[in-house]
């Protein structure tokens, strides 16, 4: 578990320091970024169902949302 | 048209820019005017002889400047056969007691499995405010009950945008207070299934924590990461399932009622990461995800899963996904509980939990397992909104192929409307 607890920090630090690494996009170049298709979707309701069938049916939870819990299904 | 100056204004400078520059212009237009949001969805999970889920959903959004309150009510009705994790007999005819209180005969060679029936509603509300000029706050409240099990629970997160909003962090953390009341009572781990003493209810508590950062990557792209931390405590077991104690030497029960109720440990942590790659190529958006899950029961597990969404025409969209999912059992998960040497473990480490084996559960849920889900949802846009279809089949596999394949059908109805 540490050892997950390391490579977490060190992911989100390289993301965080590595303005030099990413392009400086301008936001007047920013309308692909803003498509709908593009936005992250966690509270959908087929993202939704989904996560409460995965979380029924197996053994783990979390990723792209906190998720899981609320019924008695696992 | 007059745009409403007041809404979303960070929102609308992107969909202005939209607007100019992109031919979905209309439909990011009359998305930036909206103030009321509206989401209805029917879904029917279908597993072949086994359980069968209708779950209808409503979501009603208002937005106003920056700040949205979003209710969501959720029914699910339930209905089946669920495996109670007995070992099917060869030769004699088992006999079961499920803590609601009915008694099933199984036949030889038949599946052991609980018939049941349930109901479930649940409300959510969410706040999201900004509190500074680049931070958005969001808290939310959840409450839901079944007939065996009831639960509330809270969220709070953060999102602060830096770098020129290339670069988003969130943190986010929620609790939940869950009480299980099954009918008929809880049994006490461990005891045979010729036990009746029962007590009524048992709770549990869930703490789930999470960082991540969203990082823009060129115009067309953007990763997000995501670690997340959860602690589980208090009655974690399943009344309704049980591990069967058999003969070492044909591997058939013994006795008319050889099985025990499993026990899980009272408490569990967790940990997973995520990450996530978001491109637009052509008509195309890619979203690549995957995410390593591990906890102190032992369980490892890797998904991988793909999404493609196609825009065939400003109007009609597919979305064609797939999923794979390979899962490590935990540590305390059995097929059987064996009386001798041989495959499992010896059963006097059951009778008497101090002396040796603590907990045990033939969960296939908690099993070496591989699911494998494949689909596709078909969008029509409209200019305020969508209405959609998907369909999914997702098949389930016991690596040791000791349990049956679980098969299973995913079909849902979507529909947005913004005014």
């Amino acid at each position: 578990m540490k050892k997950l607890v390391l490579i977490s920090c060190c992911g989100l630090l390289i993301f965080t320091g590595s303005g030099c690494v990413f392009e400086r996009v301008k936001p007047w170049e920013r309308e692909v970024l803003a498509r709908e298709d593009m936005q992250l979707e966690a509270s959908s309701l087929d993202e939704l169902s989904n996560e409460k069938i995965f979380f029924s049916k197996e053994a783990s939870k979390g990723g792209q949302s906190l998720g899981g819990g609320g019924c008695g299904c696992n | 048209m007059q745009l409403k100056a007041q809404t979303s204004m960070r929102h609308r400078l992107s969909v202005a820019t939209a607007c100019l520059l992109s031919m979905d212009g209309s439909l990011a237009l009359a998305e930036s005017l909206a103030d009321w949001q509206f989401e209805a969805s029917y879904m029917r999970y279908a597993e072949a002889n086994r359980i069968t889920v209708n779950e209808s959903i409503i979501a009603a959004k208002r937005e106003l400047d920056n700040e949205s309150i979003r209710g969501t009510i959720i029914y699910d009705s339930m209905s089946g056969a669920s495996p109670n994790g007995a070992v099917p007999p060869s030769d004699s005819t088992q006999t079961y007691t499920s803590p609601s209180g009915s008694i099933f005969q199984v036949a030889p060679d038949e599946l052991p499995a609980d018939e049941f029936k349930d109901r479930r509603t649940a409300f959510s509300l969410a706040w999201s405010v900004p509190v500074m000029r680049t931070v958005q706050a969001s808290l939310s409240g959840l409450y839901s009950t079944e007939t065996d099990y009831l639960s509330y629970g809270s969220e709070a997160s953060l999102a602060w945008d830096i770098n020129t909003r290339l670069t988003t962090l969130v943190t986010a953390l929620s609790a939940n207070w869950d009480t299980s009341k099954p009918i008929g009572g809880i049994p006490t781990g461990f005891t045979p299934g010729s036990n009746t003493d029962r007590y009524r209810e048992d709770n549990k508590f869930i703490m789930d924590w999470m960082v991540g950062v969203k990082q823009v990557i060129n115009r067309r792209s953007y990763l997000q990461l995501n670690y997340g931390f959860g602690k589980a405590s208090g009655y974690l077991s399943d009344p309704y399932k049980v591990i069967s104690f058999v003969s070492g030497a044909t591997g058939e029960p013994i006795g008319a009622r050889g099985y025990y109720f499993e026990k899980r440990p009272d408490s569990r942590t967790q940990q997973n990461l995520y990450l996530r790659l978001v491109s637009h190529i052509n008509d195309t958006t890619y979203q690549l995800a995957y995410r390593y899950y591990e906890d102190d029961w032992g369980v490892r597990s890797h998904t991988f899963h793909g999404k493609f969404i196609i825009s065939l025409t400003p109007k009609h969209v597919l979305e064609p996904a797939l999923r794979h999912y390979r899962q490590q059992a935990a540590n305390f998960y059995h097929y059987a509980l064996y009386d001798g040497p041989g495959e499992g473990v010896l059963m006097k480490d059951v009778v008497n939990a101090s002396r040796g084996l603590s907990h045990a559960s033939a969960d296939y849920r908690l099993g070496e397992l591989t699911t494998h889900t494949i689909g596709v949802k078909y969008l029509y846009r409209y200019k305020q909104g969508h209405i959609g279809l998907r369909i999914n089949y997702l098949r389930q596999q016991d690596q040791r192929s000791l349990f049956t394949t679980v098969q299973a059908w995913i079909s849902q109805v979507i529909f947005k409307l913004r005014f």
